[in-house]
């Protein structure tokens, strides 16, 4: 199985956010049949960021790759709870 | 003085809302949770003040606003309502009541008044002060609410009702939340607000029970701007913060953002509630919302810009539903609302007032216009014309129903006079430390203006007395086997032709031995005299019976009850006393219904004409021989088995000229009694216009009046009650009539 790793880190704010995009577009095509999503090193999510992560979320449901959110830290999880998300990303 | 009439018509509102107040207050003390009540004290308050302002009345706006203050507070559960509280809105009242005239007169306050006012407000502010809630108390939403443009009252009302409504509300938990929708536009991020730091603002103002995010709106990757905002938010928030303060939270996207914000139910019932309980001056659709939170101010400005568009043709409320999530229900409650107080309106300037001397006029006019048509009425007949006596029968059929209207526009019911009697009894019960409760029945039913003015007098006599001598203490009254909680009771009702008015108390009832004795005492009864029960008890009533410690300890107030019969025989009435000792005690008043004009039955006495009121008139009939003796030997009459003492009026009235060859009887009754009058000739009704006599008639017997004939002659009317008293003085005390 060819899992695609994408580990995001820093601050996914709304000033990342076109690096971060670039970053997802990134690992879309690479063409992994599974995505893992390390978000263990992120120490700021905005809604900027949460967008990123819904982006992915929806290529990846659409072109049928399952996506699993396989590290997360606290500042992820905390706006994820906020966000009503948290969900999304656990499965 | 020439007052001009819209000040007239600010000192008869002004009065007639103190009223009201007062007899709300007076409602409350035995009801104090009740809403209406009080929303109507502030109503009358504020309607008050809002006239005084009109006029420049700077004295009564400023104490008024005072007490208004103090009406908020209750009105925003901050302050209990408690006895002396009601005491003191009831003083309140009385100041105000007394400012009206120096204000209207444009003369400054008496020294006095100043005082009392400036005490008062004291007192108002004292309260304002003291047991006021924390502020504290509404943690959540006060903080938000001071942010919302007006903390108005309303907005307290509506705390109150949520927090009341919470504890024992948990039936429906999906209706418990406010649903918050939020739609952002795509500037917000680059704006540099970030929608997630709504959900933690919300999180300030209650518990967000859950929140959902959509991301419908995400464009395909190759088009999505990273910068750009694309998420929506659905918030569900348990909260007790009203719709301004939510509302508020979005001031600062307002232009970036579309919010709907949905009340729970329990809100929509409170504002449903809040519709009812609003002033009835309360307009426009926007403005009955907005004064119950329904819609915040942003929203309904921004409704209210699309409905001035051309392209947006819904009505207002619509647009509220649809676009700014405002219950339908609540919109219709306020559509409703509106309506009703349009109604409410269009029948307030249904009634008119009118100068009371311009309607004596119409009275006076109308009577001329009565005896003018008898006149033409007895013309007709002369001349014998069939047509012509057919005309002036329908001209007379016509002036019988403007006299009628013209007498029902100056009959007022007697309630207004009645609950006035709520505050006496109130205020002489605390001051003689008895429980005594006023019950009021018979409020509906109408009489003469006049006579109602007149009456107030006399009933405040009789009540107090009802109340100091009537009703025992309240051990007494426990030790007799009575509750003790005392009744004086208030009541009318029409009787053939007069209107009774019924002073009545539960209490001690009268001492028949102990007047007995008062009356041998003072001369007023003859020591060998031997009355029935009834006759000592109307005793009271002659003027030497003093006041002072008699019957039960009266206390000589300088005025006793035969100042009350006084006043009410000059209103052509009369005045009996029913007791019975250990009950009670209950005056019963009889006043004429009018005191203008009268369907009269015309009789003949040799050449002269007298008139009797038709409504005391029972019967007629021919004194036959037989009868005739029975008349002269012992003044009395068997009709039917039936006993009636009789008048010959020929007697009475010393006239000897023209001995008729027969004679009549006019069987007379007046509340119990009945009595035979013997006249001459029986001449039928006529309508009578009672012109009263001069001073230097007053002194007359049996005469009550006079008036003048279709034919221009003059006719007496006969004083029917004056009369009866005659022949029943007549009678030999102690004599059964049997």
């Amino acid at each position: 199985m060819n899992i695609t790793n994408l580990k995001l880190s820093g601050e996914l704010n709304i000033y990342a956010a076109a690096e971060t995009q670039q970053a997802v577009q990134q690992a879309l095509l690479e063409g992994g049949s599974a995505l893992s999503l390390d978000l263990s090193d992120v120490s700021e999510l905005d809604t900027a960021g949460v967008q990123q992560l819904l982006l992915l979320h929806r290529e990846c449901v659409h072109s049928g790759r399952p996506l699993r959110l396989a590290a997360s830290s606290p500042a992820v999880d905390e706006t994820l709870a906020l966000l009503g998300l948290r969900k999304l990303f656990q499965a | 003085m020439d007052l001009n009439p819209a000040l007239d018509t600010f000192v008869a509102e002004c009065r007639e809302l103190l009223e009201q107040m007062e007899q709300s207050l007076l409602a409350l003390e035995d009801q104090p949770g009740d809403r209406e009540l009080l929303d109507a004290v502030f109503r009358a308050a504020h309607t008050i003040k809002g006239s005084a302002g009109m006029f420049g009345f700077d004295q009564m706006v400023s104490f008024t606003h005072h007490l208004e203050n103090l009406l908020d507070k209750l009105r925003a559960g901050e302050l209990p309502f408690s006895s002396s509280l009601s005491a003191l809105l009831l003083r309140s009242g009385d100041h105000i009541q007394s400012m009206i005239a120096p204000s209207v007169a444009e003369e400054p306050l008496s020294g006095e008044v100043q005082a009392r006012g400036t005490a008062l407000v004291a007192e108002l502010a004292a309260m304002l002060g003291g047991p006021v809630a924390a502020p504290a108390g509404k943690s959540a939403s006060s903080t938000a609410t001071s942010a919302a443009p007006k903390h108005g009252s309303l907005a307290d009302d509506l705390a109150v009702f949520l927090h009341s409504d919470a504890a024992d509300e948990s039936a429906s938990p999906i209706t418990r939340y406010w649903r918050i929708s939020l739609q952002f536009g795509p500037d917000v991020l680059r704006n540099g607000m970030d929608p997630m730091s709504f959900v933690r603002y919300l999180a300030t103002l209650g518990d967000v029970h859950s929140v959902a995010t959509g991301w419908d709106r995400l464009p395909p990757l190759a088009e999505m701007d990273p910068e750009s905002c694309y998420v929506d938010l659905e918030i569900e928030l348990d909260s007790s913060a009203d719709r301004t303060a939510i509302e508020a939270v979005f001031d600062f996207v307002r232009d970036d953002c579309v919010v709907r914000i949905a009340p729970p139910t329990q809100v929509v019932d409170a504002q449903l509630k809040a519709i009812d309980a609003l002033p009835e001056s309360t307009g426009r659709l926007g403005e009955v919302l907005s004064a119950v939170h329904a819609v915040a101010w942003p929203e309904l400005s921004t409704a209210l810009a699309k409905q001035a568009s051309a392209s947006d043709e819904r009505p207002l409320g619509q647009i509220l539903v649809e676009d700014s999530a405002v219950p339908a229900a609540v919109v219709d409650a306020a559509v409703e609302r509106q309506q009703q107080s349009r109604q409410a309106k269009a029948q307030d300037s249904r009634l008119i007032r009118i100068d009371a001397d311009k309607l004596d006029q119409l009275i006076n006019i109308v009577g001329e216009l009565v005896i003018a048509g008898s006149g033409t009425q007895a013309l007709a007949a002369k001349a014998g014309i069939p047509d012509v006596v057919e005309s002036a029968a329908s001209l007379l059929r016509l002036v019988e129903q403007v006299r009628d209207s013209a007498l029902g526009l100056r009959m007022v019911a007697i309630g207004a006079t009645f609950q006035r009697f709520q505050r006496v009894v109130r205020d002489v019960s605390r001051e003689l430390g008895k429980d005594i409760e006023l019950s009021i029945s018979g409020a509906e039913t109408e009489l003469d203006k006049s006579v109602v003015e007149r009456i107030g007098d006399p009933l405040m006599h009789l009540v107090r007395n009802a109340m100091d001598h009537g009703i025992e203490s309240g051990m007494t009254r426990v030790a007799a086997g009575k509750s003790a909680r005392a009744q004086v009771s208030l009541n009318a009702y029409h009787d053939s032709g007069s209107i009774v008015i019924e002073v009545g108390d539960d209490g001690a009832g009268l001492n028949v031995e102990k007047i007995r004795r008062k009356a041998i005492e003072r001369g007023l009864l003859a020591a060998s005299a031997n009355p029935t029960p009834q006759e000592i008890r109307q005793l009271i009533f002659e003027p030497g019976f003093s006041t002072a410690d008699a019957v039960s300890n009266l206390s000589g107030r300088g005025v006793g009850m035969d100042v009350v019969r006084r006043s009410i025989e000059t209103l052509r009435g009369t005045i009996e006393i029913q007791s019975e000792e250990g009950t009670g005690t209950t005056v019963v008043i009889r006043l004429p219904l009018t005191l203008a004009i009268i369907d009269g039955f015309m009789v003949g006495l040799g050449a002269a004409r007298y008139v009797l009121p038709l409504d005391v008139v029972v019967e007629c009939m021919e004194l036959s021989e037989a009868h005739r003796n029975a008349v002269s030997e012992q003044g009395f009459i068997n009709v039917r088995g039936e006993v009636l003492p009789v008048l010959r009026l020929r007697d009475a009235f010393g006239i000897s000229e023209g001995a008729a060859r027969r004679e009549n009887v006019v069987v007379v009754r007046f509340g119990q009694i009945k009595a035979g009058l013997v006249v001459d000739e029986l001449l039928g009704e006529l309508q009578t216009v009672i012109k009263p006599l001069g001073k230097l008639f007053s002194y007359l017997q049996g005469i009550s009046g006079s008036t003048i004939l279709g034919s221009g002659e003059v006719a007496l009317i006969l004083d029917v009650p004056g009369l009866i008293k005659r022949v029943e003085g007549a009678r030999p005390t102690g004599i059964v009539v049997a």
